[in-house]
């Protein structure tokens, strides 16, 4: 007690100076015209700018579901497009039951991937549980992808297009014709396009597409230019090189495909196939 | 001690309407360099006896600062320099710390410690007054030079007022 006697003998002016000064500096900025609307501006200003510094770092943080949510969001609208061109010319009557769209989009996230051996795949983050199977197909932005080769739970597992047994349909959009995308050097730019009958006309520029053929994936999807036409002496195939509009290096966001008829055309293709 | 205390009540009265009923008045340098504002009253702290208690000084630091603002209409702006300004006392006498060190029993005048202790001593206080003043009163560093010139220009003029005053009233305590 003496000790709390002798502390406020010894710094009880402070205390008492604080105590005032916290009281002047209250007048002046309430009852005060001109320093009461600039301490309000000031204080407005500075919470303005803490709550939008705060908002920053909310949506920085939130930047990962951002992705997630535009990605599916693309994906939609994606399935919108590829579907719009196999619309029946006659629009049925609203009586019937809705048909499914032939091809469904979701978006998926690249956990894995790599570009430089010999046979590349691509690791997604949905699975089964996103009814993801075997043999849908992969595109991103740029173009075509790869196809799902395995699937458990939660992951897939893609042949990426730089894979040497992918054997992809393609055709050049300008004519017509089709062949068969193969990556026969190791170059993860360029792929090869196969099978193009010597009759055909090549010009470099060319752009090729996914042809109507293939059941993993829909007509028209950009695989990439021609960058390179070759037709030796005696073959009967070009040599093409194809420079790729996707970039598997810098792969982020994709998009895997299901076409809901894959299994009706292959069942009936075996049937024939098989008598 | 104790008859000091009629000589700095009269003091107070005296610098208190010469504030208000003069220097609050005048207007130097006309409009076109209207930086110029006359102080007497701080003074008045400046020559508080040396023994006057710590807590005494910031109550009459505060008293004087509210009587100030009562005239000027600016509650808490000359209180709260008021308050700053005898916390700096003992801060700014222990700088100018003569020699032989403070007597006690005499006032903190000319005629206690010469002209040049006296100049030095109440320049450096009124200075950081004047300072802190035009601070608090224009209020936004956006004004800095505003803040700048009017302490610089008042000092100048109010040093005069309170030289005029020393010489002429000449108070020994």
């Amino acid at each position: 007690m003496r000790n709390l006697v002798l502390l406020f003998l010894r710094f009880g002016h402070i205390l008492l100076f604080l105590v005032l000064e916290a009281f002047c500096l209250y007048l002046v900025v309430n009852y005060n015209r001109r320093q009461r609307d600039i301490w309000i501006n000031s204080t407005n200003i500075f919470s303005g700018y803490t709550a939008e510094k705060t908002n920053d770092w909310s949506n920085y943080l939130s930047l990962d579901e951002e992705m997630e949510k535009l990605a599916t969001e693309n994906a939609k609208l994606r399935e919108k497009l590829i579907n719009y061109g196999l619309r029946p010319a006659v629009e049925r009557d609203s009586f019937f039951i809705k048909e499914r769209p032939q091809y469904e989009l979701q978006a998926a996230k690249v956990v894995n991937t790599s570009t430089d051996r010999p046979n590349n795949f691509i690791t997604l983050n949905k699975g089964t549980a996103d009814w993801v199977q075997k043999d849908m197909g992969v595109i991103c932005d740029k173009g075509i992808v790869g196809i799902i080769r395995s699937v458990n739970d939660e992951y897939a597992v893609a042949n990426s297009l730089l894979h040497r047994r992918s054997f992809i349909s393609a055709s050049i959009k300008r004519t017509g014709a089709y062949g068969v995308l193969r990556w026969l050097n190791s170059n993860p730019r360029f792929v090869n396009l196969t099978a193009i009958e010597s009759h055909h006309n090549v010009m470099v520029g060319d752009t090729i597409v996914t042809s109507a053929f293939s059941t993993h994936f829909p007509a028209g999807i950009m695989v990439g230019v021609v960058e390179k036409s070759d037709l030796p002496s005696g073959s009967s195939f070009h040599e093409i090189e194809v420079k790729l509009s996707t970039d598997f290096s810098a792969l982020n966001y994709v998009y895997i495909i299901d076409n809901q008829k894959q299994q009706q055309q292959l069942d009936l293709e075996k049937e024939v196939m098989d008598e | 001690m104790n008859n000091a205390i009629l000589p700095n009540l009269w003091r107070l009265v005296f610098f208190v309407l010469m504030q208000w009923l003069v220097l609050q008045q005048v207007q130097l340098g006309g409009s076109s360099f209207n930086y110029i504002s006359l102080f007497i009253y701080p003074l008045f702290l400046f020559l508080l006896p040396l023994e006057t208690p710590k807590v005494t000084l910031v109550l009459i630091g505060f008293v004087l600062g509210i009587i100030i603002d009562a005239c000027y209409n600016s509650p808490g702006v000359h209180a709260a320099t008021c308050l700053i300004t005898v916390m700096l006392r003992p801060v700014v006498l222990a700088i100018f710390k003569p020699r032989d060190g403070y007597k006690v029993g005499k006032g903190l005048t000319i005629k206690s410690y010469g002209v040049e202790w006296f100049g030095k001593y109440v320049s450096l206080l009124l200075f950081l007054h004047l300072s802190v003043y035009f601070i608090l009163e224009i209020f936004t560093p956006t004004f800095a030079l505003e803040i700048f010139l009017r302490t610089v220009a008042s000092f100048i003029f109010s040093l005069i007022i309170i030289a005029m005053y020393m010489f002429i009233a000449g108070p020994k305590i």
